[in-house]
């Protein structure tokens, strides 16, 4: 199994972010192109779908390897900007429908394309997608989310951030903030081998790890942003409480785990219990390429 | 990062951080003992300056500020050893709200001493904000980071929340910082005490600079009213953008605090009308001299908004009774209590004294009146109650959906207002609902007999069956020889009928069809007819000058009412301002309500308007969320006019009941009712019993309850129930909400629901008070009477939100009107019956007529995904 081939770091703080890294080897997905780099190349073209409608939009792919989208990640433009309901695996020269929600409550107007924002959403956020989905896909076998709640949570995190958006809009957040995030993220201390990292604030418990350095040193930036984000707007006190970590990283191993298709050629493992929602996005014959988990 | 250990340090926990660096909670492995560790961000050279400041903080001995006790380099890290606060920040209590008044001053205190304390050692803190201000569980406050300030990087600013430096002094942004920097932090630290709202926010770090350099918030006393009216000076000093107008020392600050200044005392205004215009400032036009001199015994004055009908019927009323005739044999009836009110201080300010014997009222209580007087005509006993129609209702046709009731109800409203008796309701009744509520009515009506009760309606519906019967009809109609009736169009035809069973002989009817917006509960809309038929004689007077619209809006208002059926009468605008008026649309509803809010606080900036001249007026309730919301973060007072009565409040109810069940003898609830005024938890239930009619404690009581305290005050409250009677009204309810602690303890409480609660139960004491002695039935029935005591925070200078209907009889200098699209205003239903699209014309025609400077009109075009279209009546307006 993946988590046999991990190990746990020595812990620390990143300001109020009590992380325990996550120690691995090259795996899966090293081939795999990010959005931003996707962009970059102009091998992706996102867009409203044919008929506008909030929760799914367009992505046409035109690159050499199979792009990777992350749960939660924010497409910029449109008619309101968006985040992904799950994670996205599309296949090199492909297109695809991807389900999304809004978080830009007060805007149905623009552009027909999107950019990638290059944030992803808070991990509370993503745990709310996360559970939502893992419900929906248990009843329906669709990836629907609750997107009044997901309103509910951006306008809280605007307000306590004392953010004015005129549209509320999560993005406004990432922008008006931008300073600040750097500086908290430059100084997270990376190594070769971390694969991710479990992160403690306040009293919640987050998991990032992917299959290997590379997609891991990818998303970094974008990651921990949004673990900053979520930890200003909230910021509580953190205890170095590392059995708490362990107790959670065991948990997420242990069995349970749904079997679902993804989006595009991903297939999902997804844990939905009294302890943990869980998710992890595979590829082929169950290579992992990532995995998200909340406690709960 | 930093790891679990650092040197000899453990780190426990993060405590806190800012731009200087993290606090960390850290066990010293060698003192064993836990300290507060702060691992700066700095730069080298900024560790060698802090080395030489090091002796000064560490000299800082106050207990008001956080001990700093050693400073070290650990692992290349620059660490400060400081003492561990277990508290809370002020940042953390802040996100619950304001702070309650005594609390905010008793913190500044301390802030303040310790900021002297400092000052006079030569140390500024520079980087005062709630997020380094700690609480402590005994409330001492403790101030950290004192003299750090100077090592966040140079062409950094301050951030507290959001990276934002809301809390820096103008003269800081620009990197200089003085003792008054400290003093400009403490007061807005302060400001965001007393109100729970930063004083200064943006949408962008230029917007919120350009604030904090060239505008003030709004007066703390807007958000706050229970604060000392002397604190909005004292703050304003403190924040004032030159430092050598704020206060030389923070002593001084503490001082201007603390000063006795002025007493608010109860901070309810008495409900004054919005206009006052008195004898010295009117100068009446030809046509008003007219008709006020006329010999015409029956007049009607028929004249759109603003053209001074009320004034020409009171001045008729002041040359009747210059000219020797009896106050007692005139009769002037007002639509609302605020009218008859408005209309009453005017003609006693025209005519220079009280006119006691003069009988200015609404419909209802002169038909309380009567039926005291002459209900046993009736079958009814003097000391009716006046109850709530909807729990008989309730009580009559058990089962029933409440949707089906208030139909119903409604509809019951509908046959008294039209006279129409319950036999003869099922004569008329047609299909099964009609049968249905024909019924229900009849039962309902036989119910409140037998319980001598009668409802709102009821009191209309007797009175006219009692003036029906010759002799007491002329009885009243020989002692009223002058009967006045303002905004005829309101009245019901029932209303109507009891007026003119009134009028002995000479009539003086004001009114204007175009405004007659009532007609869904049984409102007039052609009483012209109805007048001239009932009174042949009667003269029919135009006034045609308007004095309060400015013409550009007169002349839209009057094309919208062209467009309805029937004769209207225009009239001509003698402003000399022309007025604005202006139509936007916007994407979307929160669009809409932003832009709004943008142009109210323009509006008040710099072109000198209150928030009290401005009004935001929709169709429906459901509107005023989003422009709350949009208010709120714009920092914009604001005061919803909420749709519900007085006597509808749920804690007026409480009370109400808890009266009425002193009068039968009721005990059932007496215990929730004690309880609910002691504001403890249910939990606490079996800790009370009634025993011979006395509540009695009983068990063992939790130690959070002062036993003594409260057996005292139950020995009080006991002796209500014993004997009621030995005990005046005002005097019961002080007792039982003041003498308890309720009322003062929701005056300083967090939410404003608290504190508007606060305010109604001491209104209901004032009219206790004002009723003066007097059996609880009487005062029951009086207060049904009185339904306008709600608004008691009128006079704030707050923006109205309030719904067209809401705002009849009202004026503003500027009136928002928006969400003006199609299916709301006018309402869909309404679009589909040519007299309720004219009804809905009518109001918008009221609406619009609020305005007496400009007018700004809007819509949204989309309400989420779904396309709207403009109200027809803008193209109406447009003469389209």
């Amino acid at each position: 199994m993946w988590h046999e081939n991990l190990k746990l770091g020595e812990p620390r703080f990143l300001r109020n972010l009590f992380i325990v890294p996550v120690i691995g080897s090259d795996g899966n997905g090293t081939d795999i192109v990010t959005l931003r780099e996707a962009q970059a190349n102009n091998w992706v073209r996102i867009s409203e779908a044919s008929s506008p409608t909030v929760p799914t939009i367009h992505i046409a792919y035109d690159g050499p390897n199979p792009l990777y989208l992350i749960d939660g990640e924010e497409l910029v433009g449109g008619y309101q900007n968006r985040i992904l309901n799950t994670a996205a695996l599309i296949a090199e020269h492909s297109e695809v429908d991807v389900p999304v929600s809004c978080v830009e409550q007060s805007r149905w107007s623009g552009e027909l394309t999107f950019a990638a924002g290059n944030t992803t959403s808070y991990p509370s956020l993503r745990a709310m997608l996360l559970e939502d989905v893992t419900r929906s896909l248990r009843a329906t076998r669709r990836f629907d989310t609750n997107q009044s709640r997901i309103w509910d949570s951006v306008a809280h995190t605007l307000e306590s951030l004392k953010v004015r958006s005129r549209t509320q809009s999560l993005h406004d957040a990432f922008t008006n903030l931008r300073d600040l995030l750097e500086e908290y993220c430059k100084e997270f201390e990376s190594h070769p081998h971390y694969v991710g990292m479990i992160v403690k604030m306040g009293n919640k418990c987050f998991a990032d790890i992917f299959a290997s350095p590379t997609l891991f040193d990818k998303y970094l930036p974008q990651l921990l942003e949004s673990y900053a984000l979520e930890s200003i707007a909230f910021a509580a006190p953190t205890s170095a409480d590392i059995d708490t970590l362990r107790e959670f990283f065991n948990t997420i191993w242990e069995d349970g785990w749904e079997t679902y298709p993804g989006v595009g050629i991903a297939h999902e493992a997804r844990k939905l219990n009294d302890k943990v929602a869980a998710r992890m996005t595979l590829h082929g014959e169950g290579n992992p390429i990532h995995l998200f988990a909340a406690a709960r | 990062m930093i790891l679990t250990q650092l040197g000899k340090y453990k780190i426990n926990a993060w405590l806190g951080g800012g731009q200087f660096g993290d606090v960390y909670l850290a066990w010293d492995t060698i003192l064993e003992r836990e300290f507060a560790i702060k691992v700066a961000r700095m730069r080298e050279q900024d560790i060698v300056m802090l080395k030489d400041e090091a002796k000064l903080l560490a000299s800082l001995n106050h207990p008001n500020i956080v001990r700093f006790f050693n400073i070290d380099i650990i692992e290349g890290k620059l660490v400060l050893v400081m003492e561990y606060i277990k508290g809370k920040s002020l940042r953390d209590m802040l996100t619950k709200g304001k702070l309650p008044c005594d609390k905010a001053i008793h913190y500044m205190v301390q802030m303040l001493d310790a900021i002297h304390y400092a000052h006079t050692r030569g140390v500024i803190h520079r980087d005062l904000k709630p997020e380094n201000i700690l609480i402590t569980s005994d409330d001492t406050v403790k101030i950290t980071d004192f003299g750090l300030g100077k090592f966040v990087r140079e062409g950094s600013l301050s951030a507290s929340i959001a990276g934002t430096p809301i809390y820096m002094a103008p003269e800081a942004w620009r990197g200089k910082f003085y003792q008054q920097s400290d003093i400009y932090s403490a007061g807005v630290i302060f400001y965001e005490m007393l109100t729970g709202k930063p004083a200064f926010l943006g949408d962008s770090l230029d917007d919120i600079r350009e604030k904090i350099f060239n505008s003030y918030p709004p007066k703390v006393t807007i958000f706050n009213p229970k604060v000392p009216a002397h604190i909005d000076k004292v703050i304003r000093k403190a924040i004032d953008k030159d430092p050598e107008a704020r206060f030389n020392t923070a002593d001084e600050f503490k001082s201007a605090i603390l000063s006795p200044g002025r007493k608010t005392g109860v901070a309810v205004e008495v409900v004054k009308s919005p206009t006052e215009v008195f004898e010295e400032e009117i100068t009446l036009t030809p046509q008003q001299e007219e008709i006020i001199n006329s010999d015409a015994p029956q007049i009607l004055v028929l004249g759109g908004p603003g053209t001074g009908k009320t004034v020409t019927l009171i001045y008729r009323v002041a040359k009747l009774l210059r000219e020797g005739e009896d106050p007692g044999s005139f009769l002037i009836v007002g639509f609302t209590r605020r009218a008859v009110d408005d209309m009453r201080t005017r003609l006693e300010h025209i005519i220079g004294k009280e006119l006691r014997n003069l009988v200015i009222d609404t419909v209802h209580t002169l038909a309380y009146r009567i039926l005291k007087h002459d209900g046993k005509r009736l079958g009814f006993k003097e000391d009716f109650s006046i109850i709530n129609a909807w729990h008989v209702l309730r009580s009559i046709a058990k089962g029933e959906e409440l949707s089906r009731l208030e139909a119903m109800l409604e509809r019951i409203e509908l046959y008294k207002a039209n006279l129409i008796s319950p036999e003869r309701a099922k004569q008329l009744a047609r299909s099964e609902w009609d049968h249905e509520c024909a019924e229900i009515y009849d039962k309902y009506q036989r119910a409140l007999k037998d319980k001598q009760m009668m409802d709102l309606s009821d009191l209309i519906y007797y009175s006219v069956q009692v003036l029906r019967e010759p002799d007491i009809g002329t009885h009243y109609r020989d002692i009223y020889k002058w009967v006045f009736a303002d905004e005829l169009q309101d009245l019901t035809p029932a209303q109507y009928e009891l007026i003119k069973l009134l009028a002995g002989g000479n009539i003086f009817f004001t009114g204007d069809e175009n405004q007659s917006i009532y007609s869904w509960r049984g409102g007039m809309h052609r009483f012209r007819q109805r007048v001239e038929r009932d009174f042949p004689q009667v003269k029919v007077y135009l006034l045609t000058n308007n004095f309060r619209i400015p013409k550009k809006i007169l002349n839209a208002a009057q094309t919208l009412v062209s467009k309805i059926e029937g004769e209207t009468h225009p009239s001509i605008s003698l402003r000399e301002t022309e007025g604005k008026i202006e139509l936007q649309s916007y994407e979307n509803e929160s669009e809409e309500a932003w832009q709004v809010g943008a142009q109210i606080e323009e509006l008040v900036k710099k072109h000198g308007f209150k928030f009290s001249d401005i009004a935001i007026i929709y169709r429906i309730n459901a509107i005023s969320s989003v422009f709350e919301n949009t208010l709120s973060s714009f920092n914009i007072p604001y005061m919803l006019v909420e749709g519900e009565t007085f006597y509808a409040r749920r804690e007026i109810k409480r009370c109400i009941k808890f009266l009425e069940r002193l009068t039968t003898g009721s005990y059932q609830g007496m215990v929730d009712f004690i309880m609910w005024v002691l504001m403890l938890p249910k939990t606490y239930k079996k800790c009370f019993g009634i025993k011979n009619k006395q509540i009695m404690l009983k068990g063992e009581l939790p130690n959070t309850l002062d036993k003594e305290k409260l057996t005292s005050y139950l020995e009080r409250f006991n002796t209500i129930l014993r004997e009621p009677s030995q005990f005046g009204v005002s005097e019961i309810l002080e007792i039982v909400l003041i003498d308890s602690g309720f009322v003062p303890k929701l005056k300083v409480a967090q939410e404003i629901s608290d504190i508007n609660r606060a305010y109604n139960l001491e209104e209901l004491i004032n009219a206790a008070r004002s009723f003066g002695s007097g059996e609880i039935r009487e005062f029951l029935n009086h207060i049904a009477l009185l339904e306008e005591l709600q608004v008691a925070q009128w006079g704030k200078d707050t923006v109205k939100l309030l719904t067209a209907h809401q705002a009849k009889g009202l004026e503003f200098k500027v009136v928002f009107l928006v969400s003006l699209t199609d299916d709301i205003f006018p309402l869909m239903r309404a679009t589909l019956d040519p007299d309720e699209l004219d009804e809905e014309r009518r109001l918008f025609y009221v609406a619009l007529t609020r305005a007496t400077e400009h007018v700004y009109l809007s819509y949204p075009r989309l309400r989420y995904t779904r396309k709207m279209k403009p109200s027809r009546f803008l193209f109406e307006l447009a003469g389209l």
